[in-house]
């Protein structure tokens, strides 16, 4: 094995799945230690190929394009880094996919060789100590690191992954957030503490519509399976929230009066997520699933029923795989935008008219 | 209380067994028909898997019959079968259907857990007598559970068609109105003595079949096509991986009782697949290589569409068959699964084992 000794270790990472919400803690990790980070290309056609051959029919869209991305890193890293992530929080899991991915990749590159060789460490939080500073430790230690190197690096990393997170809770738009974390170097760039306020979701006066868009981070801010949604949404002018911008204890009163809790912690950000936003004003709800998706046809049920019971909010369902057609989707959206539109026309006439019977009522 | 539950397999007899034992109204759900089906999927998620719908199915046709309240298994992750329950619920509600649930989860910690939430159900008994209804219930599913596996051996080698099956169902319904343990065990004995006394070809050189897979595809036949039948007509040896005796005492009673469970199978799958994820993924792996261990000529695996644990199993198994020269077909079903179709795909595999069994010389 190839240890940071010898020569600076190029570690890649799947630009698919974990990527988005982990990326500044393993880009600043790997970088601190002295490695060098590639990233896979955005998703293309050709991943999306790669992934679908290499996969079988029925795993979700997300899934097959990890395996497309992890192949794209092939011959131009010296490994990828995969972490079997089990557990993120206490007493949760992940999708059972997650559990098995690394298992279901190396079974692929043992069956059609040409991947690059892989990193993997389980990141489990129903252990004591299991956590990602476990799994990333475990990591280094198989390269070579010092342990006092690997726990200066550590420091860094989670005051990256703090910052992301604390800024994604303001409220900003997670690519634009992200983006940042995509060049390298950021590390040498200096930590000025940073003061966050909470963004309001609507500011005064202001008509342009909110829409809540609900669905894996790993799904929405890839524009390729998500048929560029976010950036059709933006372009029409729309505000368009998402469950990261919803800390953890709100997911968790949102849902508190579930008789049971959600045990896949991704599930219950998506359902706590959207409960917590259906209190707010928003004008309309996007659920967007990925074809397959185990947690989603539950989860999204769910906030499909809730939605309708409170009967305020609009909602859409979208269900996207390989197959899905854009046109599609973009006419599916315009029909729910004309909705939304017409509902909100239909409110303030209503409340005209009743200026107008007051008034009456005054006149005479 | 008019107590129903959702059909598994042969479930309906345990359960009937267990609650009548305790003093309680039973009222079993009807058998599963296309109705059942067409209900549960008029009523659920379209993309939640089958045993979710033929749930529904159950429960609003034993409703009709006049039941309030159901019993049903739940799970604590990571597969979505943990989380039906609280979805069934919500389903329930929209439709204005009243139905009480207790939820008999996997214990978290100890068995006592379980016989609290029992408790509910049991009232007044005493614990020596739910004790002893569950031994009595307990016993009938052993029972139950030789004559079927017993079925699935010799269906092939019957010379007039059906033989098996009719002396299979009396052995149910005779299992079923047994009184006492006692009886019990002489309904097991008579009736495997008499599936050996039926006139059948021992001489027949048969293609020998492992089904693999997730509980509920194994259990009901309604879910799986009739599969084991089928290949029993089709001239295969059936030994199924999973029953129900085994699930109860390895998840229920924490593998009190020394009836084998799966840790080995377990073991074995291992080095393909590390970790557990949910369901029966890893006993999908480890009994295929089971199987191939034991000389079998190939491995089917079962699941139900879009489920995640089969999924990744799925994904792993070409390693296994490739290692262990296994053929193994795996097959989904769902609502639109036909049985004409099933049984081309059945026989055009069990055709492909025969020839290769021709090839190597061990059939004429």
């Amino acid at each position: 094995m190839k240890s940071v000794t010898d020569k600076s270790i190029t570690i890649g990472l799947p630009r698919a799945l974990g990527y988005y919400e982990y990326l500044p803690y393993w880009r600043v990790f790997f970088e601190s230690l002295g490695c060098a980070v590639v990233l896979s290309p955005p998703t293309n056609k050709a991943i999306l190929d790669q992934g679908v051959r290499s996969s079988v029919d029925e795993v979700c869209l997300p899934v097959k394009i990890y395996y497309g991305h992890v192949r794209a890193l092939a011959g131009k890293v010296d490994y990828v880094f995969l972490p079997r992530l089990i557990s993120v929080e206490e007493k949760t899991y992940l999708c059972p996919k997650f559990l098995g991915l690394p298992d279901m990749i190396r079974a692929a590159a043992i069956m059609d060789g040409d991947y690059p060789e892989l990193l993997v460490a389980n990141v489990n939080s129903r252990l004591p100590g299991g956590g990602w500073e476990q799994a990333l430790t475990e990591v280094a230690l198989a390269i070579g690191c010092s342990r006092s190197r690997i726990k200066e690096a550590l420091r860094w990393g989670k005051k990256a992954q703090e910052e992301f997170e604390n800024t994604l809770e303001a409220g900003e738009y997670p690519p634009d957030v992200l983006a940042r974390w995509e060049k390298s170097g950021r590390l040498l760039e200096s930590y000025a503490p940073r003061e966050f306020t909470q963004k309001k979701l609507r500011a005064k006066d202001n008509k342009e519509p909110v829409i809540a868009v609900i669905g894996h981070p790993y799904q929405l801010f890839d524009p390729f399976t998500s048929m560029n949604l976010m950036g059709r949404l933006k372009e029409k002018g729309i505000k368009v929230i998402t469950p990261m911008a919803v800390t953890n204890q709100r997911s968790q009163e949102a849902t508190i009066h579930l008789p049971k809790r959600i045990f896949w912690s991704f599930g219950q950000k998506l359902l706590g997520g959207s409960l917590h936003f259906l209190q707010e004003k928003i004008d309309g709800l996007i659920y967007v699933a990925a074809f397959g998706c185990g947690p989603d046809s539950l989860v999204g049920e769910l906030v499909e029923r809730y939605a309708k019971r409170s009967g305020q909010v609009p909602t859409l369902y979208l269900t996207i795989d390989e197959h899905t057609g854009e046109a599609g989707i973009v006419t599916r959206i315009e029909a729910f935008l004309d909705l939304i539109e017409r509902k909100k026309v239909e409110i303030e006439t209503e409340n005209d008219k009743d200026d107008n019977t007051v008034d009456v009522a005054l006149g005479s | 209380m008019k107590i129903t539950f959702p059909h598994m397999g042969n479930m309906d007899i345990v359960i009937k067994a267990l609650l009548g034992e305790l003093g309680h109204e039973v009222i079993t759900p009807p058998p599963i028909t296309k109705r059942t089906l067409s209900l549960g999927v008029q009523y659920s998620p379209e993309f939640a898997c089958l045993p979710l719908k033929v749930n529904i199915g159950n429960f609003i046709e034993a409703v009709e019959k006049g039941a309030d309240t159901v019993i049903m298994a739940g799970g604590i992750g990571p597969c979505r079968f943990g989380y039906y329950n609280q979805v069934q619920r919500e389903i329930l509600q929209d439709m204005g259907v009243n139905l009480n649930m207790v939820v008999l989860e996997p214990p978290d910690q100890h068995i006592g857990e379980l016989l609290k939430r029992l408790r509910i159900i049991t009232g007044s008994n005493s614990w020596w007598k739910l004790i002893k209804a569950i031994r009595f219930a307990y016993e009938k599913c052993l029972a139950i559970d030789a004559l079927e596996k017993e079925a699935s051996r010799l269906r092939c080698r019957e010379l007039q068609r059906g033989d098996v099956d009719r002396v299979y169902q009396k052995g149910q319904k005779a299992i079923d109105q047994a009184k006492t343990v006692k009886e019990v065990r002489r309904c097991k004995e008579e009736y495997i003595k008499a599936f050996n006394s039926l006139t059948l070809d021992w001489q027949k050189k048969v293609i020998k079949i492992g089904l693999v897979g997730e509980i509920y595809t194994l259990l009901e036949p309604t879910a799986s096509g009739y599969m084991e039948k089928h290949l029993g007509y089709l001239g295969a040896e059936v030994d199924r991986s999973l029953y129900l005796s085994e699930w109860v005492n390895e998840h229920l009673f924490k593998g009190l009782l020394p009836v084998k469970g799966h840790q080995e199978t377990r073991k074995l799958a291992k080095p393909y697949l590390s970790c557990i994820v949910g369901g029966h993924g890893q006993e999908s792996i480890g009994g295929a290589i089971e199987y191939a261990k034991k000389g079998f000529d190939g491995v089917i695996q079962v699941g139900p569409l879009t489920c995640m644990p089969e999924i990744v199993a799925q994904s792993i198994m070409p390693l296994v068959e490739k290692e262990y020269g296994l053929p193994v077909l795996t097959i989904y079903t769902d609502e639109q699964t036909g049985e004409a179709g099933l049984i081309t795909r059945l026989e055009a595999f069990i055709d492909m084992l025969e020839r290769k069994k021709i090839a190597l010389g061990q059939l004429p």
